[in-house]
C-alpha cells in the first residue's frame, strides 16, 4: 500500500462516517478509528504493523489531522506509516565479483541516499581481469545496496535499489 | 554443473576488423596511459588508437595498485576498444592480449613466456607484463573498453619489493631492448587475437590452454575477496572461467581474484 492509497482509505473511511476500520494483508495490518462522528470531523489515526517490516521502506510521519482532535485513549502522537515503495532494481549484467569502490582504499562510488543519474558509475564487476564499471542507467536515490563489497555476483543478480 | 554457455556469435559479433596502434598517440609522461585513454575514448576516438608514454608517474595496476613505470624502461600502452559486444561475451578479451603478449616475448624475442590466469605473463615464474583491461557497461553492451599493457624491458634491476617477483626482457635475454622494437611485433600479435576474442573465442580458449602452465593439473591456491580456494586446475570454461577441482571433488569455475602456485610438500 502505498501513501497515496491510504490517504484514499482514510478519506473514505471519513466520508462514510465509519468509526471503525480494520484490515490485514501479506504481514501487514491496519486499523483505523473515529472519535464519535457527531463531535470530531476528522479522527485520530492508529497504524499498526505487528510484521517485522523491511527496512528498505520508507517511513513517513502520519497525514496531518487538519482539526483539533481529543483522543478517547492514550495514543501515540506520533505515529508512523510503513509505505510501500517498489524500488527500481540495478542488476549485475555479469558474472564476477563485486566492488564499490575504484581500489580499497578509495571513497565508494555510491552509498545509501546518494543521488544516481543515468551515467552514474555505482560498482565495478571483475571477471577475467577485466573491470567492468557500471552505470545506474536510471535515476533516483539509492535506497538499498544488496551485496557486500568483493563477494561474487551471478548475472541478474539485484546489486542497488533505487527510490525513483 | 555445466558453466554456463557463452553463446558468443560468431556471425553477428561485428565485421569490422580494427587496425589496433593506428593512430598512435605518443607523449613523454602521462599519469596513466588507461586514464588517458578513457578521456580519449570519452571524447570519442575511434577504437584501435593506442596511447604509449615514455614514463607513467601512476601507472594502474588491478585495485588501485601500482605499475612501476620508469622512463623508457618499459612499454606502457593502452588501446581504446569498442567490442560492441553483450558484456558476458567481452570476458575473453583479457585473455586474447595475454597470448598475444606471451607469443610475442616467446616467439620473436625467444624467451619461455608463461600465463598466469587469467592474463599475467611470467617468465621464470617472474612477471614481465600485466594486463588491465577497464571497461563500461551500458545497457548491457560493453561500450567501450581500455585494454592496458605494461611490459618490463630494459630494468636492469627491481626496487627491494619487486625483486622476487618481477622481470624484464633485460633481464631475461641480456639483450637491451627499446620499448619501440617490442611496439611492432606487439601490436601485430594483437591484431591478431583481440578479432579472435570477438569471433573465435575456442581459438582463444584453445590457445590460452597451450600457452599457459596454469591450465591444467595445477595445484593452485585462488584468493578472492576474503574466500581462499585449493584446487587442481581442469583447464577453462568458454568464457575464460578457470575451473578447480577441489579436494572434495567439487569443482567451481573461478571468474575473479589472485591465483597462486601450492607447493605440495
Amino acid at each position: 500500500m502505498n501513501l497515496k492509497e491510504l490517504r484514499e482509505l482514510i478519506e473514505l473511511v471519513s466520508e462514510k462516517g465509519i468509526a471503525e476500520f480494520e484490515m490485514e494483508r501479506q504481514g501487514f495490518r491496519l486499523r483505523i478509528c473515529r472519535n464519535k462522528p457527531s463531535e470530531q470531523p476528522v479522527a485520530p489515526l492508529l497504524v499498526q504493523a505487528h510484521a517485522p517490516l523491511p527496512q528498505d521502506l520508507a517511513v513517513l510521519a502520519a497525514t496531518p489531522t487538519p482539526a483539533p482532535v481529543a483522543p478517547l485513549a492514550p495514543v501515540a502522537p506520533a505515529i508512523a506509516v510503513p509505505v510501500e515503495e517498489p524500488l527500481n532494481i540495478i542488476k549485475s549484467p555479469i558474472v564476477g565479483t563485486f566492488y564499490r569502490a575504484p581500489s580499497p582504499q578509495a571513497e565508494v562510488f555510491v552509498k545509501v541516499g546518494d543521488r544516481v543519474e543515468n551515467d552514474t558509475v555505482v560498482c565495478i564487476i571483475e571477471a577475467m581481469k577485466l573491470m567492468n564499471e557500471i552505470q545506474a542507467e536510471m535515476s533516483g536515490i539509492v535506497a538499498k545496496i544488496y551485496v557486500e563489497n568483493g563477494q561474487p555476483v551471478e548475472y541478474g543478480q539485484p546489486l542497488f535499489g533505487i527510490r525513483s | 554443473m555445466p558453466p554456463p554457455s557463452s553463446p558468443l556469435q560468431h556471425e553477428t559479433a561485428s565485421a569490422h576488423t580494427p587496425s589496433l596502434g593506428i593512430p598512435l598517440l605518443r607523449f613523454d609522461e602521462l599519469a596513466s596511459t588507461n586514464d588517458t585513454a578513457r578521456e580519449l575514448a570519452a571524447a570519442g576516438h575511434s577504437e584501435g588508437t593506442a596511447i604509449l608514454a615514455r614514463r607513467q608517474t601512476a601507472g594502474k595496476g588491478r585495485q588501485g595498485r601500482v605499475w612501476s613505470s620508469p622512463a623508457d624502461e618499459g612499454l606502457y600502452l593502452s588501446i581504446i576498444l569498442r567490442p560492441q559486444l553483450p558484456a558476458p561475451q567481452a570476458s575473453l578479451m583479457p585473455l586474447a592480449a595475454a597470448i598475444a603478449v606471451a607469443e610475442m616475448l616467446s616467439f620473436d624475442f625467444h624467451t619461455a613466456a608463461d600465463i598466469k590466469w587469467p592474463n599475467d605473463v611470467r617468465i621464470n615464474e617472474r612477471k614481465i607484463c600485466g594486463i588491465l583491461v577497464e571497461s563500461s557497461i551500458e545497457n548491457g553492451l560493453l561500450q567501450s573498453a581500455i585494454l592496458g599493457i605494461g611490459i618490463n624491458i630494459a630494468q636492469q634491476n627491481f626496487p627491494d619489493e619487486l625483486h622476487d617477483v618481477a622481470t624484464s626482457l633485460y633481464l631475461e635475454t641480456g639483450q637491451a631492448f627499446a620499448p619501440d622494437e617490442v611496439l611492432p611485433p606487439l601490436l601485430a600479435r594483437l591484431n591478431q587475437w583481440y578479432p579472435a576474442a570477438l569471433r573465435r573465442p575456442d581459438q582463444v580458449i584453445e590457445r590460452w590452454q597451450q600457452l599457459s602452465s596454469f591450465a591444467h593439473d595445477c595445484a593452485v591456491r585462488i584468493v578472492s575477496g576474503d574466500a581462499t580456494l585449493e584446487g587442481i586446475t581442469r583447464g577453462l570454461t568458454a568464457s575464460g572461467a578457470l575451473r578447480l577441482e577441489l579436494a572434495n571433488g567439487e569443482w567451481r569455475d573461478i571468474v575473479a581474484g589472485e591465483v597462486s602456485l601450492r607447493k605440495t610438500s
